[in-house]
């Protein structure tokens, strides 16, 4: 019996950057119930068929045919206190919901081939403040949702040792509503939606029973949103040269790249202990511009300038009956959003996170997951320079609070 | 252990998760408002347009409920402020001034006279080129209750301060007397003999707000240099402001603020010389292409220098083949068959006249108020507010939570179709202006202590277009 991940996990720890600026952005809590209980520490675990979006490498190290059904549903609840006016403003409940689908197939006798598909929405945000806050001019409602799919295949070289590639494709799109402050009444509404695709690879390997590692990479997704309509409302009829009642505007959405290695140490029979780091190259989310066709209206700058980001899991299960597995897990994650580019859609922070979670089985095929997570954000003061015309930026003090739930069914063959 | 069922564990956690967490992010609390060292229990608002309410060149119920000083006691009031009465027109009354008749292509303003509600009417200087008709107001509903929260008046001069019967009705058909029909309308029966510092001091202050100044300035100013010519000089009336302070200093206990008058190049009003309006028409940016032609005092038509002023009204009406009233004309406003009145145009000589008065070392209204404030006795008690400050900084534009605002009187959202009072907006950031700078910080110029939170400027009606 070997003790070395918590060592492992001290020294990565200690290796942290301090006082970095804080994977956060807009991806979500993991997609998965059996993932979330753990808090996302799963990039060294060959469990269930969701591997095709954890780790495309530990597909390979499934034994059997395996399809799982699940729902996420994610809250984050942002409060904001104006540095101007100390007025306090809360967005409105707003759960994004993610369905999940995951399968596995080993394709030979021997199950060194396995093909697997996930499905799923990792990225996304909704964003609703209160129609009368102080930054209705920035935004009212800013949501951005996407739809991954993964076709993925692995091979198992040697028995403890696997490795995987597959197909990210993505569908996005991007809702904005806010209003035109200029004008009494007058409301702007932004829609796009887009696609793009990329790839993935990963391997996974085993020493002995006790031990695995696994490292993940996904590549950047560029979603290219070229049929973008502006609406604009409310507009006094003089000013609709200024403020056309409907234009079209193209735009992109980067999402970033992900490195995540990870190691699983099965401490006793029944405890389970895991271990993810996390990369995220958000770097390449410079900016989200909305650029309009024939020079309607002079192209929005939106500056995001995000930094590549960390992220760390820590997650343990405990078997605690034949046919029940309960787990738990904390994450750290790092937000991409330097301190003078907060902005009101998506004002991230560095999140402190908790999970609880379970699994049971019933019978001999199916195992239920269920798991909740719960994160806190730091406080973050964002600072607004009235004379850069092009900066779109208020004043004030952020808060997020996110609360998680997840439910997967997984039918194992 | 082995006894709870799967289902109890589950709601085990669950309610642990929910007794550990809030539903809300708890943010840092708001530093408490305070007063400070002040005594807010009567705010008295001392001074002439800006601090009367003057919007689009006169005075309506709404727009002195956007007035700055009362505006800036909403926001003491948060801190304990006492009461703030104003003498409102009644709803449809009006002063007069401009209204908008409609916008050209390049978003600037045609405007023509607005309607004056008055009782009385005579006419001063008739036969001349300043030929003018005074009004007498409507009286204030309440002039019988005491004297208002704010005694600011339109047309206010320095001058006048000290002068009995400004606001005495015989003096209304007495062309030589200093008269102002604001002042009439809210004095109370007994008090038309008082002068301005008199009333002021009944009033009893705790806390003043002084914008004077630009009332001696603004006939000579509006009128293109042409009519009340006949200035005191510099000296004579920036005396009067420092007459002011002193009077404050000596017959009320107060603390206040003391606004300084914005120089004529921060003011939208006056920069649109003649190469800026070459500009908005389109033409190359050289006087010498595009002469704009004006009729001078000597009956000459004469072309414009590159840094004369066109008054804002009549910007827009530059190169329209019409003449100054509106009225068709078969050649084009500004050109030599058609020139520009010595009225429309503040040349440059009348600029630095102007800007003598305002701020010009050592003896100008705003030096002598800055010293004025700084002298034993004042000092600690006054604080001076650099309104030219504001003003500036309103002209290179601001972003304000994803608002674009600007000095631009039509698209700018923050001055008036006059180029120099402001919008209720407008009013606003000069609250928070005079927030941030005058009363929250502590310095060697201002002590008060207080803390105070700004205005959301956009909850205030923006600039209606059509």
């Amino acid at each position: 019996m070997t003790f070395r991940t918590p060592r492992l996990a001290a020294a990565l720890l200690a290796a942290l950057p301090l006082g970095s600026a804080w994977a956060g952005g807009f991806q979500n809590l993991p997609p998965s119930a059996y993932a979330l209980g753990l808090a996302g520490a799963v990039t060294a675990s060959a469990r269930d068929a969701s591997c095709a979006w954890f780790n495309p490498g530990a597909l390979g190290m499934l034994d059997s045919a395996s399809v799982s059904i699940g729902l996420t549903a994610q809250n984050v609840r942002r409060a904001f206190r104006s540095a101007s006016t100390r007025q306090a403003a809360l967005t409105e409940i707003a759960p994004t919901l993610g369905p999940n689908l995951y399968a596995a197939l080993p394709l030979d006798s021997a199950h060194r081939i396995v093909v697997g598909l996930s499905v799923n929405s990792p990225f996304g945000y909704d964003t609703e403040w209160p129609a009368d806050w102080q930054g209705r001019a920035l935004v009212q409602r800013s949501r951005v949702r996407t739809f991954f799919v993964q076709p993925t295949a692995a091979y198992r070289v040697t028995d403890n040792f696997s490795i995987g590639a597959g197909a990210v494709l993505v569908g996005a799109d991007l809702l904005v509503n806010r209003a035109v402050g200029e004008f009494d009444g007058a409301t702007a509404a932004y829609d796009a939606s887009g696609t793009g695709a990329g790839w993935h690879v990963g391997v996974m390997g085993r020493s002995g029973d006790a031990v695995s590692f696994g490292l993940a990479f996904r590549s950047p997704v560029k979603i290219k949103m070229d049929d973008g309509t502006a609406t604009f409302a409310g507009i006094p009829a003089s000013q609709a040269f200024r403020f056309p009642a409907s234009a079209t505007f193209g735009t992109e959405l980067r999402l970033p790249w992900q490195l995540s290695a990870g190691i699983s140490n099965a401490v006793t029979d029944k405890l389970l202990l895991n271990f993810s780091f996390e990369l995220s190259g958000w770097s390449a989310y410079d900016s989200l511009n909305i650029v309009y066709s024939d020079n309607a209206r002079p192209t929005e700058r939106g500056g995001r300038r995000y930094e590549d980001a960390m992220a760390f899991r820590v997650g343990a299960e405990y078997q605690l009956r034949p046919r029940l597995a309960v787990r738990a897990g904390i994450l750290y994650d790092e937000s991409p959003v330097r301190d003078q580019n907060i902005t009101a859609d998506l004002p991230d922070a560095n999140l402190l996170g908790a999970s609880v979670g379970a699994g049971y089985r019933i019978g001999r095929h199916l195992v239920v997951d269920a798991a909740y997570a719960y994160g806190q954000s730091a406080r973050r003061t964002s600072r607004a320079d009235v004379t850069a015309l092009t900066v779109p930026a208020i004043a004030g003090q952020f808060r997020n609070l996110v609360h998680a739930g997840a439910l997967n069914v997984t039918y194992r063959f | 252990m082995t006894s709870l069922r799967p289902s109890s564990l589950l709601l085990l956690a669950g309610l642990t998760a929910t007794a550990l967490v809030g539903c809300e992010p708890t943010l840092d609390e708001a530093p408490a408002v305070s007063a400070g060292s002040l005594d807010l229990s009567r705010v008295v608002a001392i001074g002439d347009d800006y601090a009367a309410g003057v919007a689009d060149g006169g005075l309506t119920r709404a727009r002195q409920e956007y007035s700055f000083p009362n505006l800036l006691v909403q926001q003491l009031q948060r801190a304990g402020a006492g009461a703030f009465t104003q003498p409102l027109l009644a709803t449809g009354e009006s002063t007069g001034g401009v209204q908008l008749l409609s916008l050209t292509a390049t978003n600037q303003a045609l405007t023509g006279p607005a309607a004056v509600s008055f009782i009385d009417q005579e006419p001063l200087n008739p036969g001349t080129p300043c030929e003018e008709i005074r009004y007498r107001l409507p009286a204030w509903a309440d002039a019988g209750a005491g004297l208002p929260g704010n005694l600011a008046v339109p047309g206010l001069r320095l001058m006048d301060l000290e002068t009995p019967g400004l606001g005495d009705e015989t003096n209304f058909r007495n062309a030589g007397a200093a008269y102002n029909a604001g002042l009439e309308r809210i004095l109370p029966d007994g008090a038309d003999a008082a002068s301005y510092l008199t009333l002021v001091k009944r009033a009893q202050p705790t806390f003043v707000i002084v914008s004077a100044g630009l009332g001696d300035l603004l006939p000579y100013i509006l009128s293109g240099g042409t009519c009340n010519t006949s200035l005191p000089s510099v000296s004579t009336v920036s005396f009067r402001a420092k007459r002011l302070v002193d009077s404050l200093v000596a017959t009320t206990s107060a603390n206040g603020i003391i606004l300084g008058v914005p120089k004529l190049d921060v003011l939208p009003l006056t920069r649109t010389t003649v190469s800026a309006v070459s500009r908005g028409l389109g033409r190359p940016d050289t006087a010498s292409l595009y002469g704009i032609v004006f009729r001078n005092n000597k009956n000459d038509t004469v072309r414009l220098s590159y840094e004369d002023i066109v008054l804002l009204p009549m910007v827009a009406r530059v190169g329209r083949m019409e003449d100054a009233t509106g009225t068709p004309y078969p050649q084009a406003f500004g050109s030599r068959e058609n020139p520009l009145r010595d009225r429309d145009v503040l040349t440059t000589t009348e600029i630095a006249r102007v800007d003598g008065y305002i701020n010009a070392p050592p003896s100008s209204i705003n030096d002598r108020l800055r010293t004025a404030v700084s002298i034993a006795g004042a000092k600690g008690r006054f604080v001076y507010v650099e309104t030219g400050n504001f003003f500036q900084s309103l002209n290179n534009g601001q972003f304000i939570n994803g608002i674009r605002f600007s000095d631009d009187p039509v698209t700018g959202g923050l001055v008036s179709l006059d180029g120099y009072t402001l919008t209720p907006r407008g009013n606003a950031l000069l609250v928070n202006f005079i927030i941030t700078n005058a009363l929250n910080p502590l310095s060697t110029v201002s002590n008060f202590g207080t803390s105070l939170p700004l205005i959301d400027i956009s909850t205030l009606p923006a600039t209606r277009l059509p």
